[in-house]
């Protein structure tokens, strides 16, 4: 008898994160968990490591309910999570890192010694021990990440839960992580993975689970199911499939009128260039946090002085407001952050910008919010009052009546309805038509391939790991092209040993 | 080599520096450095520096306390007024360091089973602290037996002063807890609350903690002044909370925790205070004092900052090793 779970639910308020989820995993068995942007993975593995509670269902081990209150608690009973945002503690040294979940002690006080050498012994199984004595803020990626499992099996996992290798492991890395599975499973530890990597998972996974819009789909042999099967499955097809596959105009010749040839991407330290042309829609894709909103925020100036070049001019942007008066605009899909004035009122709301950092006054801002479609009762009640996608219409109409050039947006319909998203679709698309630019991220490829389906320029670009992968243009642009270039095969780097002793910068 | 630089690279660094120079500058312009200055001097300044450790403890784990400066005070208006009441002076001392030691739990409760901001926690219960002291004395007055002195300016074994005693009493809590389990996590948790409770660190009883050693640190801060001077006031320690703040900062200490140990607050404390000796031995007219002394505290809390950050250092490095060559 191994792990199981039975009708597992958890929402965070009105968003559902998993509903229903079904699994079970037998002892030594290594289980791949597959999914896209906010399908509940990473739930999942907080709900078994005791960081969340759930809301629904039962988790059984070895036939007995398990239901751990804290970290601490699940601890006690050797379950382990990683995740490299909940680990390490960049101001303590290696050894201390590995052993802080449970310091050797010698009577009440810390056993100096004992904790060195548990934290040498791990290492040494993983060919690191130069790296003890050192802080773990001064190491690379890859050795972090090292580190981080070695603080997991200091622990002699009896379930693992591996969450999200973000940093890229050297070959001789992964044979070692692969050897240190290939270990636990011998002592039936059940291990779960999480990744979006397909060669690791390829290479360590027994089985996987794959799992969308917060539902276990179903388990596969890994051996028996090829990428681009395991890829469909996930991304799935959609009810309201937006329609847009297949419509994409093809070899348009595009008039560039804003060239950005160092596009800084601070995140992975890489270097990005764009050349945008009138009228154009080019949607930015990738998993999420592979550098697009540094890619959509370097170009509006806050990731650092930035040298664009608008109708052949060479112009220095060092801040938002240089960017505005440049004609630029900005919506982020978090408008509680970076969106709405949630103490303010409607008009208010829509005015600000060009009241305030243009200096002309608008006359109607009631014209603007009918313009737009936002559902109000009238212009001097507060934004909180509307809902999210009404919210989200008054700050695109804030910025349009501004007449942008070229409007940067980062995800600007999350979690509005499909209604509310369709209008917005319609919106950019208007701006596009009338010989202005828009660059889009979103973490919903099918919006990307729908609204670039709107207007005769489009492009989508693909990043991943700090760099575009791909360029998609004309009939290229679909689900499973972005999906593939989303996760690159290839991507293993195949780099030196010294370099990854050296630890080289990801 | 390895050792200067590790001497270097140590965060309290940069405070010992410039108390080591401010001391030098006292020296010269008081005429020389004699054992009888440092006698006093540190009769004077224990209680700055008690407060700082404490202080420091609680910016450790990412929070802070503003309100020990009202717990000194406090202790002080208690010592007083139950000496006048016949109590003994042994007996007046601990009773009112059992009362810092608890609106030091006050403090941790709120903040550690309570999860309310440390900072508006301990501004609240700082105005509470001051009125309680406020209403059992209401006007600067009453006096202490000479004997508390005498025991405050006597040596332990004979050799050690007894304001050092004070101190090192906290130092040494302090260093046991730092050898403890609770020592690494109590920097785990100053670095990240959520990596702390993920990693399994007992975050609640480890802020509890830091506050009650922060009220036990204003107690004793409390014993020593009421001991140098034997007399009592509401307000005597209204000064000290932000001033230990910056003691700490200049320390070395990270505001955002997880950086620093308490010899930076010692250190930062020292300084600050032979800063305020200086100033008052320099015959200032007393409206230039205050503006000096903040001038200086400035210079003094920016120069820890700039010797803090990592990458303005590699910078200047490159710099200087660009020129060399």
């Amino acid at each position: 008898m191994g792990l199981a779970f039975r009708n597992i639910s958890k929402r965070y308020g009105a968003v559902v994160a998993i509903k229903q989820a079904q699994m079970e995993i037998e002892e030594g068995e290594v289980r791949a968990i597959l999914g896209g942007n906010g399908s509940g993975k990473s739930t999942l593995a907080k709900v078994i490591g005791g960081l969340i509670s759930r809301d629904n269902g039962e988790i059984l081990f070895q036939g007995k309910v398990i239901d751990f209150k804290s970290p601490k608690d699940a601890k006690k009973h050797h379950v382990i999570m990683t995740s490299q945002e909940l680990s390490l503690f960049g101001n303590l040294t290696v050894e201390e890192n590995i052993c802080i979940c449970d310091v050797p002690v010698r009577g009440r006080f810390t056993d100096r010694k004992r904790l060195k050498q548990k934290a040498f012994e791990i290492l040494k199984k993983m060919k690191l021990e130069s790296l003890i004595g050192k802080k773990v803020e001064e190491l690379a990626a890859n050795q972090q990440y090292m580190v981080e499992l070695a603080k997991a099996l200091v622990q002699e996992p009896k379930i693992l839960v591996i969450d999200e290798i973000t940093s890229a492991l050297y070959r001789e890395d992964v044979e070692i992580v692969d050897e240190i599975i290939r270990d636990l499973k011998s002592q039936g530890c059940i291990v779960l993975f999480i990744s979006h990597r397909m060669v690791e998972l390829y290479a360590m996974c027994d089985t996987v689970t794959i799992m969308r819009n917060g539902e276990t789909l179903g388990t596969y042999q890994m051996k028996e199911k090829s990428e681009d099967e395991l890829l469909s499955l996930m991304v799935g097809t959609r009810i309201e499939s937006y329609h847009g596959e297949g419509r994409h105009h093809q070899n348009v010749e595009r008039d560039v009128f804003i060239r950005a040839p160092h596009i800084p991407i601070p995140t992975y330290g890489t270097v990005e260039s764009l050349e945008i042309g009138k009228g154009e829609i080019i949607g930015v894709a990738g998993l999420q946090g592979h550098g697009q909103t540094d890619l959509v925020r370097a170009l509006y100036g806050v990731r650092g002085g930035i040298d664009i070049e608008i109708d052949g001019k060479i112009q220095k942007i060092h801040n938002a407001k240089q960017a505005v008066s440049r004609g630029f605009a900005f919506i982020s899909g978090d408008r509680e952050k970076d969106g709405t004035f949630q103490e303010r009122s409607l008009s208010e709301n829509i005015a600000v910008v060009q009241e305030l950092v243009k200096h002309n006054k608008l006359d109607n801002p009631k014209e603007v919010l009918d313009d737009f479609h936002v559902r109000y009762d009238n212009p001097g009640e507060l934004i909180t009052s509307l809902s999210g996608g009404n919210q989200q219409k008054v700050v695109v109409g804030r910025w349009l009546c501004t007449k942008p050039r070229l409007l940067l947006a980062d995800d600007p319909t999350k979690g509005i309805d499909v209604k509310a998203r369709t209008d917005l679709h319609q919106v950019f698309a208007g701006l596009a038509k009338e010989g202005n630019a828009v660059i889009m991220i979103s973490s919903d490829d099918d919006e990307l391939v729908s609204i670039t389906s709107m207007v005769d320029t489009s492009r989508v670009i693909v990043m991943y790991e700090g760099r575009i992968s791909a360029v998609l243009e004309g009939d290229a642009i679909n689900r499973e092209n972005i999906s593939a270039a989303s996760m690159p095969v290839n991507s293993m780097p195949q780099k030196d040993i010294e370099n990854r002793e050296a630890g080289a910068k990801v | 080599m390895t050792k200067v630089k590790k001497v270097m690279g140590w965060s309290a660094f940069p405070s010992l520096l410039l108390f080591l120079i401010f001391l030098g500058i006292n020296g010269i312009i008081t005429g020389g450095l004699s054992l009888s200055f440092f006698r006093s001097f540190i009769a004077t300044n224990a209680a700055a520096i008690c407060v700082a450790i404490g202080v420091t403890a609680t910016i450790l784990v990412a929070g802070t306390d503003i309100s020990l400066g009202s717990i000194v005070s406090l202790v002080n208006v208690v010592i007083v007024t139950l000496c006048e009441k016949g109590f003994s002076v042994t007996a007046a001392v601990l009773i009112a360091v059992g009362c810092a030691i608890l609106c030091g739990m006050l403090n941790g409760f709120i903040i550690g089973v309570m999860r309310v901001n440390p900072l508006l926690t301990t501004f609240a219960t700082s105005t509470a602290f001051a009125g309680i002291a406020l209403w059992i004395l209401p006007y600067p007055g009453g006096s202490i037996d000479f004997s508390f002195a005498d025991w405050y300016s006597s040596n332990l074994l004979g050799v050690i002063p007894m304001p050092i005693v004070m101190i090192l009493v906290l130092v040494i809590i302090w260093i046991i807890v730092m050898s403890m389990p609770a020592g690494l996590q109590l920097f785990a948790l100053g670095k990240d609350v959520k990596k702390a409770y993920a990693s399994g660190v007992n975050v609640v009883a480890l802020r509890f903690f830091v506050h009650t050693f922060a009220g036990l640190a204003a107690g004793i801060a409390g014993v020593c002044i009421s001991a140098n001077t034997c007399a009592g006031s509401p307000s005597i320690g209204a000064t000290m909370s932000m001033n230990s703040i910056a003691a700490a900062v200049i320390g070395g200490v990270s505001l955002n925790g997880g950086i620093g140990n308490i010899w930076g607050g010692i250190f930062g404390a020292a300084f600050l205070s032979i800063l305020i000796s200086i100033v008052v031995s320099a015959n200032l007219s007393s409206f230039v004092q205050s503006f000096i002394q903040g001038l200086i505290l400035l210079i003094g809390v920016v120069f820890s900052i700039i010797a803090a950050d990592k990458e303005l250092k590699a910078k200047i490095k490159s710099i200087f090793k660009g020129g060399v060559k």
